[in-house]
């Protein structure tokens, strides 16, 4: 079980580093605690955020945020309602650490800034490389052996996975194989040859978009 | 499709904090911010009142000096990143300064993020039609092509500026552009289609996946009325070229005056209907009080409407709040624009809001575009400050202070600007 603090998401060194640019954000910690100390208390929040909600939304979002406690619950409630597996003490201890790393009183929130050219870069498929010329019909069946059970048969999502129809990473072969080998959050990475990573994306691609049907 | 999903969840409300609103309100005051302006030149102290006040925009540019010369050079082509995934980007105020926003600049908004792109595109239009339709490109390519200018404005641009603050993407001035948009008149595709008794609203669907099954797909429909209205298009052109996909390729919606989560991107589905469409973004979010509330109320959903046209407002796009500026000639420069009627007038006082003066306009006025507005000044040394107001056609004029709503929607305040005179 993991104790419920209400320490500061911000004073994690990993979150820290992940947002360099960001001024430092205000922390419950006794001013005199050591960092490590902080981080130590907020290890759990952190492993929450990775687990539970980074898989669609990274923590930029959640940084220009300057919420109560009270409305960050609300937040929580309804991404919970909408397919975030958090809940009980999990949810409290995150409820807590938001609220205090990106309070009513937190400082302005100032954007990172993206030149125009990274910005398409985004939105750009890549070539498959290594991964072009994979068959879905051997992909299927090693979807329904690795993937199905979190990410459902019809790879439409479930509790424990996201919905991987017609998402853009499916034209972006390195991102998928690097996802499928070093996993994210609650996934496992899976050892997978560029054969095996080829079907899988060929499978996946042939899955129809049905948003709106 | 567009029926009503198996988790519905709620605008998430603010707490209330009535004990804000009496010190917000005093603070408001454009006047009596810009006192404050002029007696403190500390300029990081007045960045934060400024904040505080809900007034001015918080660039990240306090302390830095413009060099001559800077005041006409291209910005740079950047954009501010609110959310990498999904991809929220906002377009720096320094572009406000002209009448069409490049599309590598032009701001993005995406609740789940772009979808892969469509090997092989069709759009499906059904529901009460007399024949159903499934188009390919070159479908719409073959039927009469319509090029227009409208502003593309997200309804929580501004969101960062309500006070208390509300969840939400926290836009401060940067979800907005103006771009030219061609492709097909939406009431062609109906009247292809044969509209059938009983038509009343039109839902429209994007490619864009909710990521788990209890999400609720991003689901919009606008009244038949607006559907038939020759200014909605089905757009497969932006600023003359195809639509990239971070703004809807192949195909969006183009609703001129209308905010813009009735703009569907990647739209593959098109369904007449009787009824407004279900779900959580049509009948939770993006909806307003019926009536002004007071700022941190909680309003229940029956008191509530769907967000339609975007209110009347003006941008200052230079000087940019918190910059320095050389001494010499100058300009007050910015955009103005209402989904509901004509910019008339835009008026620029420098001496908060004790005098006005009269801004030339560029650009031709209509309903959902914008106007360029400049006012050439002499700048003496030390804190000078802008304040914009727009009127429109019927007389309206842009409110000194905007109206709070629950979900920050369409602010819309007079911009005030600080620059220091080196």
């Amino acid at each position: 079980m993991r104790p419920a603090r209400a320490a500061s998401l911000a004073a994690l060194g990993l979150v820290a580093a992940a947002c360099a640019a960001e001024r430092p954000l205000k922390s419950t910690a006794p001013a005199a605690a050591p960092v490590a100390a902080a981080a130590a208390a907020d290890a759990p929040a952190l492993e929450i955020l990775r687990n539970d909600c980074r898989g669609c939304h990274t923590e930029d979002l959640l940084r220009q945020q300057r919420l109560t406690e009270a409305q960050w619950a609300k937040v929580l409630d309804k991404m919970h309602r909408w397919g975030a597996p958090t809940e009980g003490e999990d949810l409290q201890v995150l409820t807590a650490n938001l609220a205090a790393s990106y309070g009513r009183d937190s400082g302005p929130f100032a954007p990172e800034r993206l030149s125009a050219e990274a910005a398409a870069d985004l939105f750009r498929s890549r070539p498959d490389g290594a991964l072009a010329g994979g068959n879905a019909v051997r992909g299927l069946a090693l979807y329904g052996e690795r993937c199905a059970p979190c990410h459902a048969e019809d790879g439409r999502g479930g509790p424990l996975g996201l919905n991987l129809v017609g998402r853009r990473s499916l034209h972006r072969a390195d991102e998928f194989a690097a996802l499928v080998r070093g996993g994210a959050g609650r996934m496992p990475g899976f050892e997978t040859t560029d054969a095996e990573a080829a079907d899988l994306l060929a499978y996946l691609r042939s899955l129809p978009n049905l948003a709106g049907r | 499709m567009f029926r009503r999903s198996g988790s519905l969840g709620s605008v998430p409300e603010p707490a209330q904090h009535g004990h804000l609103s009496a010190p917000c309100a005093g603070q408001m005051s454009v006047g009596g911010a810009l006192v404050r302006v002029n007696s403190r030149p500390d300029m990081i102290a007045r960045r934060r009142f400024l904040e505080t006040s809900g007034l001015a925009l918080l660039g990240g540019l306090v302390g830095r000096t413009v060099g001559a010369g800077e005041a006409t050079r291209t910005p740079a082509r950047e954009l501010l990143v609110h959310s990498l995934r999904p991809e929220n980007l906002a377009t720096p105020i320094e572009w406000f300064d002209r009448l069409i926003t490049p599309t590598d600049v032009f701001f993005v908004r995406s609740h789940f993020g772009a979808p892969a792109a469509a090997a092989a595109p069709r759009l499906r239009l059904d529901g009460l039609v007399g024949q159903t339709l499934d188009l390919g490109p070159a479908d719409l390519d073959a039927m009469p092509q319509v090029t227009l200018t409208a502003v593309l404005q997200c309804s929580g641009n501004g969101r960062a500026l309500s006070a208390p603050r509300v969840p939400g993407v926290q836009w401060v001035h940067g979800a907005m552009g103006q771009a030219t948009w061609t492709g097909v008149r939406l009431r062609d595709l109906l009247e292809r289609a044969e509209i059938a008794t009983g038509a009343a609203h039109v839902a429209f669907a994007g490619r864009d996946v909710a990521p788990t099954p209890a999400t609720p797909s991003f689901h919009r429909s606008i009244p038949l009325e607006r559907a038939l209205d020759p200014s909605t298009l089905v757009a497969t052109r932006m600023n003359g070229d195809p639509l990239t996909l971070a703004h809807g390729a192949p195909l969006r919606l183009v609703v001129p005056g209308w905010a813009g989560n009735h703009w569907i991107k990647w739209l593959q589905a098109i369904h007449v209907q009787s009824e407004e469409a279900s779900g959580f973004f049509m009948q939770t979010a993006y909806r307003l009080p019926r009536t002004p509330v007071e700022p941190g109320a909680a309003v229940p959903p029956e008191n509530t409407v769907p967000v339609t046209t975007f209110p009347l407002k003006s941008i200052i796009a230079r000087p940019v709040d918190g910059s320095r500026l050389p001494r010499g000639r100058q300009e007050v420069v910015g955009v103005a624009f209402s989904g509901e009627a004509a910019i008339a007038r835009v008026e620029v006082s420098l001496d908060a809001g004790r005098s006005w003066r009269e801004a030339a306009l560029e650009g031709e006025p209509g309903l959902g575009r914008w106007q360029v507005f400049r006012l050439p000044i002499e700048a003496r040394r030390g804190p000078m400050s802008a304040v914009a107001r727009a009127t429109d056609a019927r007389g309206m004029v842009q409110p000194e202070r905007a109206t709070w709503n629950p979900s920050g929607y369409f602010w819309n305040a007079w911009h005030a600007v600080g620059w220091e005179v080196a």
